[in-house]
């Protein structure tokens, strides 16, 4: 028996790599590779072989567009952090500081973040928070959609076996932005349970992005519906008894897991405490 | 020649801060770790590992693992020429025969041509298990009589009671040592029917004696190197690949090659003992203390290994550096089926003085006493007697540390804007939902003691050779150098005696004769007291040359700056060019004084050789609503004896102080049903330099007698006090009582629910208070430890 060690195509475009993605139907996408080769170091998994993406230079692009930057999917988080545009998206700048280390920030996909469909990514929260569009490519055609319609259970997206992920336009909003995430270490590291509020100034709404708080990465509708109702839009202020329900209702509604990391009682004890105080800081800011 | 040597006396020897022969290629990637080692021909070995905590083999098929192509041998249990071995004990099967005992024990090996291929065919061996029930409570372990160790004693008046009594029952989590190599390295035919095995160890000789004993050999034919190691903390006295590489080296002729995934890693090494200790202190009033009573429980794995040794560091040291007249001490190493322990950095000692410091916080409370003040009351001293009837012969510095720790200049405050704060500097770090209102700081405060070499009997003695030729010496000394610091170690102490700025170690490996093994912060003290006794031999052989052939008084001549001097200091000659080419050599054998066991009642010798003092007060900052923590400084003042390498001195302060807060904060390898649950750097947090606080540490140096220069081991001390001290401040600052390290931030904020029976198993389900009922041992039933 000769044993067949995993191929590795490295395309520059995304009709070649769908290309040869038809060829070997059981290969894998590999963009960064901080999480694929992990997983394969453990192994979870055994894939026939990869097709690279890094170097489709249409993938690496932000561009500001008219409906919100477009951000492609081969963006590396460190990339977030530097290129200029992302002063419009303030947020996504924000959760790409607390991203991991300085070595993955360098190689891990915006793509491979999204793809992953994990609870704890660190930027699913706020692509929710700020009501992101993917944009999926195959031989068939390109699709788009919202990207709470994406995210189905852990690890399972709406992306389909013949798909690429091409990028996401995240929509320009006007108001506060902050992220949040609580972890087992202080060091950067996956988080035990993080969010990301956006306050929607023009539409008078709040939207909170939970992580790590179920089974994917969600919204807490019924908390921002309290608070959307509560802040007194016209004064711009929250009072401590908002934010502490806002609070006790996002922990009420969230499903997270118990695992070696953290309890599923501290997870919703921190999506509580931290719902209260982003909600508390991004009115505080406005006296 | 001389020349290009260094002539200033503050540049070398005792004293100086002399670099790492390796520091260079390490801090520049290009160090050879034991992970790296290429041979031609090599196979790659794999281990076929147990997936069951507790379970009967019915039947091993290897037939089609070896039909594979490019596999070159495929062993088990019965290819073990004596399958039975142990640190301590022989106990322990190389490879499982009749039962499987935790999740991880190797079955068989296999070596091929490649690593993924070696997987592949240790996967395709067919095995057949019965599973069983496994022990996974060590109270259970306890009751059902599977018990490594008892030890019990009491001393002086038992029946004391004291005006004040405080108790509690404190837990400590099963700890990796988690260094960067993993465990990796390479055997290979010697071409003369003998093995050699290279790779990271803490002690040559005593793999070469389990080895040669496994593999039927007499001891002449292992050789075994010493060399790439990455990290060792403790965990490589205990082997892991060595002796299923020599097998396999044996049966195919080749060169093999090790290399365990950190997954690996984590089931295959021996961890450090998970405690439970109850604890109750009798004292006055006035916080003199009366009286200790404890019952330790330590969790051992299911063989034997070092339990012995461990549960007998607790059970003595768990008095702390203080004196207490009356004492009333039972303790266990108990078996479980949870996985194997052993020997990691402050062996023992961390858990009792942990239980000790923990409870000692709870009286200062009670009493309304500063933590320490509390202390410097009570601190022993010289001439005091311990609670295991040994005499405190040698400097006590205790009272004086405590207070010259306690007088260090504390942290500033947070400053008041907000804005000049670094996230990095918070509780949580960057992105954390903290803020300066949220914050509170605490203080602990704890002092600790610590046995310096082996105790309890086991002999502890070095031998060092040194050559001395045209000026330049050379060091052999079989004392492993696992980044603690004995190869600079060694050179500056011959430099100082010698005289001469040109000094090399050799390698270490097992032609060599023995010296102490890398443990119990015994190195410098053993191993270096050896180098130093055969140092002062040489000299005395040279300078009576010197004196011969130049016809001179030799009682006027010494050594210095790489001169023979008159006592005037005039330079009389180069060394160099006074040993006329010839060879001048040494060779001394050092030997520690002789221990007792504990419950050794007829012997006056000591049960530890010497024991070390420190201090450590720690401050951390803690958003208390959410558990998070940011220790902010550490303050530790050691009693050192003498500093032999200042920047080695602070480092090994420094990085055992923050390896134990890991303990004190995250680190916890969790078991469930005999099932690691984090057996990998995702689940299991180590700190960064960013979880480091600042650390002051400061030395105090009475000369240890005994010993020529007057050192004493100061390794483990820090690592042995920092959970304690972590938790001490982490009580000031919530008022919880937080009675287990580690203190991840579920337990910081209080915010416990079911997920609690499994956090504190460490592993234990029964949280019952107070001192647990014992019932008797049953007989021993079923084969549950093989062979005892
Ligand atoms: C030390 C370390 C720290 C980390 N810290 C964090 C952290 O703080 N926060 C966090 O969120 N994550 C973290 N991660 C996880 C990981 O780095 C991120 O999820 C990262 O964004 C993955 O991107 P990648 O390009 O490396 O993905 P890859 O590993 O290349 O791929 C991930 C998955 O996405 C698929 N994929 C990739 N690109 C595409 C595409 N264009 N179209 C379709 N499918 C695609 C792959 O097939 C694979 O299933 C960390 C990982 C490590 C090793």
């Amino acid at each position: 028996m000769i044993i067949q060690s995993p191929f590795l195509a490295v395309v520059e475009s995304i009709n070649e790599a769908l290309d040869t993605k038809q060829k070997r139907p059981s290969s894998r996408f590999i963009s960064g590779g901080t999480e694929v080769i992990a997983d394969q170091n453990l192994g979870l998994l055994e894939p026939e072989g990869y097709i690279s993406l890094r170097r489709i230079k249409e993938l690496h692009t932000i561009e500001p567009k008219s409906d919100g930057l477009y951000i492609g999917a081969g963006v590396v988080v460190a990339q977030l952090l530097d290129d200029k545009a992302m002063a419009q998206v303030i947020l996504l700048k924000k959760a790409a500081r607390a991203f991991g280390t300085r070595q993955v920030r360098n190689r891990a996909t915006v793509g491979g973040n999204i793809a992953s469909g994990l609870p704890d990514r660190t930027l699913l929260p706020c692509l929710l928070a700020l009501e992101a569009t993917v944009h999926l490519q195959s031989a068939k055609g390109k699709r788009s959609l919202p990207i709470k319609d994406f995210l189905i259970e852990p690890g399972k997206t709406a992306i389909s076996k013949d798909e690429i992920l091409t990028g996401t336009t995240v929509p320009y909003v006007k108001g506060f932005q902050e992220y949040y995430m609580v972890g087992p270490r202080n060091a950067q590291f996956f988080v035990t349970a993080c969010l990301a509020l956006v306050v929607d100034e023009a539409n008078k709404n709040v939207r909170l992005g939970l992580g790590n708080a179920g089974p994917t990465a969600m919204r807490a509708k019924e908390a921002e519906e309290y608070a959307n109702n509560a802040i007194d839009w016209k004064k711009q202020t929250v009072d401590e008894t908002i934010a502490i329900k806002f609070g006790e209702i996002a922990a009420e509604n969230c499903s997270p897991v118990s695992d070696a990391a953290a309890s599923a009682a501290y997870r919703r004890h921190a999506i509580k405490v931290m719902s209260k105080r982003i909600l508390l800081r991004a009115f505080e800011r406005k006296q | 020649m001389t020349s290009s040597q260094t002539t200033d006396p503050n540049v070398t020897g005792i004293g100086t801060s002399r670099q790492r022969p390796d520091a260079v290629a390490k801090a520049r990637g290009e160090f050879e770790y034991a992970t790296d080692l290429l041979e031609k021909d090599m196979l790659w070995g794999a281990t076929r590992r147990s997936p069951h905590p507790y379970a009967r083999i019915k039947k091993v098929n290897l037939n089609r693992a070896k039909e594979m192509p490019g596999v070159h041998a495929v062993l088990g249990a019965w290819d073990v020429p004596d399958n039975r071995f142990g640190a301590i004990n022989n106990d322990q099967p190389v490879l499982v025969d009749d039962y499987a005992r935790y999740v991880g024990e190797p079955i068989a090996i296999v070596a091929a041509e490649d690593p993924e291929l070696a997987r592949r065919a240790a996967n395709a061996i067919e095995i057949e298990y019965e599973p069983l029930v496994p022990i996974i409570d060590p109270l259970d372990a306890l009751a059902k009589g599977k018990i490594h160790r008892h030890v019990k004693y009491s001393f002086g008046d038992p029946t004391v009671v004291g005006e004040i009594q405080v108790e509690g029952e404190y837990f400590t989590a099963r700890q990796d040592h988690s260094f960067m190599a993993p465990d990796a390295g390479m055997a290979r035919p010697d071409g003369h029917g003998g093995v050699e095995i290279i790779g990271a160890t803490q002690w040559v000789h005593a793999d070469r004696f389990q080895i040669a004993a496994s593999l039927g050999l007499p001891e002449e034919k292992v050789l075994v190197v010493n060399s790439g190691v990455g990290g060792a903390f403790g965990g490589r006295v205990s082997m892991t690949w060595q002796i299923h590489g020599a097998l396999l080296a044996m049966h195919t002729n080749r060169p093999v090659k090790f290399l365990y995934s950190r997954k690996e890693a984590f089931h295959a090494r021996y961890h450090r003992h998970p405690s439970r200790i109850w604890i109750r202190h009798h004292a006055t009033k006035e916080g003199k203390l009366l009286k200790v009573e404890a019952k330790v429980l330590y969790e051992g794995g299911p063989y034997s290994h070092t339990s012995a040794a461990g549960i007998g560091n607790g059970c003595t040291l768990i008095q702390g550096p203080y004196n207490i007249p009356n004492a009333d001490i039972e303790g266990w190493a108990v078996a479980t089926n949870n996985g194997m322990c052993g020997p990691l950095r402050g062996f023992g000692v961390l858990q009792g003085v942990f239980a000790c410091e923990s409870n000692l916080d709870k009286l200062a409370r009670k009493l309304n006493m500063d933590p320490a003040k509390l202390r410097a009351v009570n601190a022993i001293k010289r001439g005091d007697q311990w609670i295991f009837r040994q005499i405190q012969d040698r400097p006590t510095p205790v009272q004086e540390i405590i207070e010259k720790c306690s007088a260090m200049p504390l942290p500033p405050d947070l400053p008041s804007d907000e804005g000049k704060i670094h996230p990095v500097h918070l509780p949580g770090g960057i992105a954390s939902p903290t803020g300066k209102k949220y914050i509170k700081r605490g203080i602990g405060f704890t002092s600790a003691v610590k046995n310096v070499c082996l105790s309890e009997g086991a002999p502890v003695n070095a031998t060092a050779m040194i050559t001395l030729r045209d000026g330049a010496a050379v060091i052999e000394c079989a004392a492993a150098e696992v980044g603690q610091g004995f190869v600079t170690i060694a050179c500056q102490i011959v430099q100082t005696v010698l005289g001469i700025s040109e000094v090399r170690i050799e390698r270490v490996d097992t032609s060599m004769p023995a010296a102490a093994t890398t443990d119990g912060s015994q190195q410098t003290v053993t191993s270096g007291t050896a180098v130093q006794v055969a140092a002062q031999t040489l000299k005395e052989r040279f300078l009576k040359f010197v004196a011969r052939e130049h016809n001179l008084d030799v009682n006027t001549l010494d050594m210095k700056d790489n001169f023979v001097i008159d006592k005037t200091g005039k330079k009389f000659t180069s060394i160099a060019e006074a040993g006329m080419g010839l060879i001048f050599r040494a060779t001394e054998k050092f030997s520690q004084r002789n221990t007792r066991p504990i419950d050794d009642m007829e012997s006056n010798d000591p049960v530890h050789v010497t024991l070390g003092f420190s201090a450590n007060r720690c401050v951390v900052d803690v958003d208390t609503e959410l558990g998070l923590v940011k220790v902010v400084q550490m303050d530790v003042v050691q009693d050192v004896g003498r500093v032999v390498n200042p920047v080695q001195a602070h480092g090994q302060i420094e990085g055992g102080a923050v390896q134990g807060m890991g303990l004190g904060l995250m680190e916890h390898l969790k078991a469930e049903d005999g099932h690691l649950l984090n057996p990998d750097w995702r689940g299991y947090h180590i700190p960064t330099i960013v979880d480091a606080p600042t650390i002051n540490s400061e030395f105090v140096s009475y000369p240890e007698p005994g010993y020529h220069f007057g050192w004493k081991g100061i390794a483990e001390l820090p690592h042995v006090q920092a959970p304690a001290s972590v938790l001490a401040a982490l009580r000031n600052a919530t008022g919880l009582e937080l009675p287990m390290a580690p203190a991840t931030p579920e337990y910081v904020a209080n915010v416990l629910d079911d997920n609690e029976a499994m956090a504190m198993n460490v592993a234990s389900g029964d949280k019952k208070r107070g001192p647990w009922k014992v019932p008797p041992p049953p007989p021993q039933t079923g084969p549950w430890v093989s062979d005892a």
